[in-house]
């Protein structure tokens, strides 16, 4: 039931040409270069180290591994981070 | 997208710095919680940097006096690292007096020197050059640094369009603390040459053999192959009227009008010595570096006394705040070449190259002014020392020119028009 409802649900949006970010309220990430991301639609940092920055999403957790990793700034809406990034993991 | 982003951060840098901000380390259990919270509660972090077993980031001033109640809540310490922006600034500064006043004078000196012109641009001439436009508008009294409030511009369009004629269409307008002046010109006109309006005679303004005589208007008083004087009436302005029985009805007064062409005759006489002084460069040079503040001149570096003879090469710059606003300050170098004086003599051939160019040159002189070549005399001369190149040079030349008709003139019974 929850899987045709999901199915539905994608199929409306994608007929309404409603963005998916705005309508099963996924993060958007834009990755410029290895070294610039800005992450929009998240919860909150769980874990923030120089290392390695986890944030938590609605659908699930977004983990960012690298070198002197740097929140550029950081709002309930959007936030940039700096860095070298090593590698971009998205768990469940 | 990420340049929006860029151009968001230097006016959010700039609207920082103005409100000022601060550095902090918190030092908390839950930094990540600390962190959370202050996002949910609308405070803006930037720079969010890991340091030893803590956290630094920047936080707005406005938004530092809100982190007390979720201090307590995570039991966050804050210590301030730095306070930066125009708050501290002017509270570190706030007994330099001198400083406000200046920073207050610098304004001040802004908003007065805003309401001057410090630039006038023209375009669109071509006759008449920037140069004679500015020279007119400092004789008006509108020059570089006057008032914008005390100008016109309809007075200067209008006072332009006036003073220099073939102008067709004047406008000045102020733009910022420029002033500019777009022109057009006739580019159609042409010189017309003022034609006697009432009757004149024609006279010959050189002697010499008419060759060639065409006359539009008027009687003529010489022949092809007459020789005339100067001042002597060439064509007369006074025309006999006959009847058809041949006699004198009346006489017309009209402008005489016509081509004479005469032969005139040029004398040359030109001579130069053998010998001459030539100059050999040592290739020594030297270098000045001249500053010229109005009549007061300042010389960096050697002169040249140590040479005996010299030639001195300048290069100056006139400094200029604008456009065409010339400061009485110019500045450049001073290049002295040494030569010495080598005496040596022409060959023949050398001295005839030397005079044929001497004559040659006479000859586009004179042919600039008209005057077709006929003939050619001179001939060149080699004595012992001198070169003498001498003769006479034989041209077709147009004369005449308006005069007052003279009362008493040949009698018109002897030559009529048909002649």
């Amino acid at each position: 039931m929850k899987e045709t409802y999901t199915r539905f649900r994608k199929g409306l949006m994608s007929t309404l040409e409603v963005p998916r970010d705005l309508a099963l309220q996924e993060s958007l990430l834009t990755v410029t270069g290895s070294s610039d991301l800005c992450i929009e639609n998240y919860k909150s940092i769980q874990f923030y180290s120089q290392e390695n920055i986890r944030i938590l999403t609605r659908k699930g957790k977004i983990c960012i591994c690298g070198k002197s990793l740097r929140i550029q700034y950081y709002t309930s809406d959007e936030m940039g981070i700096s860095g070298q990034f090593q590698e971009i993991v998205f768990e469940p | 997208m990420n340049r929006s982003r860029e151009g968001f951060f230097v006016i959010d840098r700039i609207v920082r710095f103005w409100k000022g901000y601060v550095r902090i380390r918190i030092h908390s259990q839950e930094t990540e919680r600390f962190l959370n919270l202050c996002a949910k509660n609308g405070l803006l972090l930037y720079w969010i940097q890991e340091s030893g077993n803590g956290c630094e980031l920047d936080i707005s001033l406005s938004d530092f006096f809100r982190l007390q109640p979720i201090c307590r809540k995570t039991h966050t310490r804050i210590h301030i690292i730095q306070k930066k922006g125009m708050p501290f600034f002017f509270h570190r500064n706030r007994k330099r007096k001198a400083l406000f006043v200046g920073i207050f004078l610098c304004f001040a000196l802004l908003q007065f020197l805003s309401t001057r012109i410090w630039n006038i641009h023209v375009e669109g001439n071509y006759s008449y050059s920037t140069q004679a436009i500015l020279q007119y508008l400092e004789e008006q009294d509108i020059r570089h640094g006057i008032a914008k409030k005390e100008l016109s511009c309809a007075g200067i369009s209008a006072g332009i369009r006036e003073h220099f004629p073939e102008m067709i269409w004047v406008a000045a307008r102020i733009s910022g603390t420029r002033l500019l002046i777009s022109v057009q010109e006739n580019m159609d006109s042409f010189s017309q040459q003022e034609e006697a309006s009432g009757p004149s005679d024609l006279i010959a303004t050189k002697s010499g053999e008419i060759i060639r005589m065409v006359t539009r208007q008027g009687i003529p008083q010489a022949r092809v192959g007459e020789l005339c004087e100067k001042g002597q009436v060439l064509i007369r302005g006074l025309v006999d009227i006959f009847n058809d029985n041949g006699e004198l009805v009346r006489q017309a007064q009209v402008p005489a009008d016509g081509d004479v062409y005469i032969k005139t005759s040029y004398s040359y006489y030109k001579e130069f010595p053998l010998t001459y002084q030539k100059r050999v460069y040592t290739g020594k040079t030297k270098e000045t570096i001249v500053l010229q503040i109005h009549s007061l001149e300042l010389q960096a570096g050697l002169p040249g006394r140590s040479f005996a003879h010299f030639d001195r090469v300048g290069k100056f710059h006139t400094l200029k705040l604008t456009e065409n606003f010339y400061l009485p300050v110019v500045f450049g170098k001073n290049t002295i070449h040494e030569y010495r004086i080598v005496r040596e003599s022409y060959s023949e051939e050398e001295a005839k190259e030397l005079a044929k160019a001497q004559i040659l040159q006479f000859l586009d002189e004179i042919m600039e002014k008209g005057v077709e070549i006929l003939e050619n005399n001179v001939t060149i001369e080699i004595t012992k020392d001198q070169c003498i190149s001498k003769g006479t040079i034989y041209g077709l030349e147009k004369t005449g020119k308006s005069a007052p008709l003279s009362s008493v003139g040949q009698s018109t019974t002897e030559r009529t028009a048909q002649e």
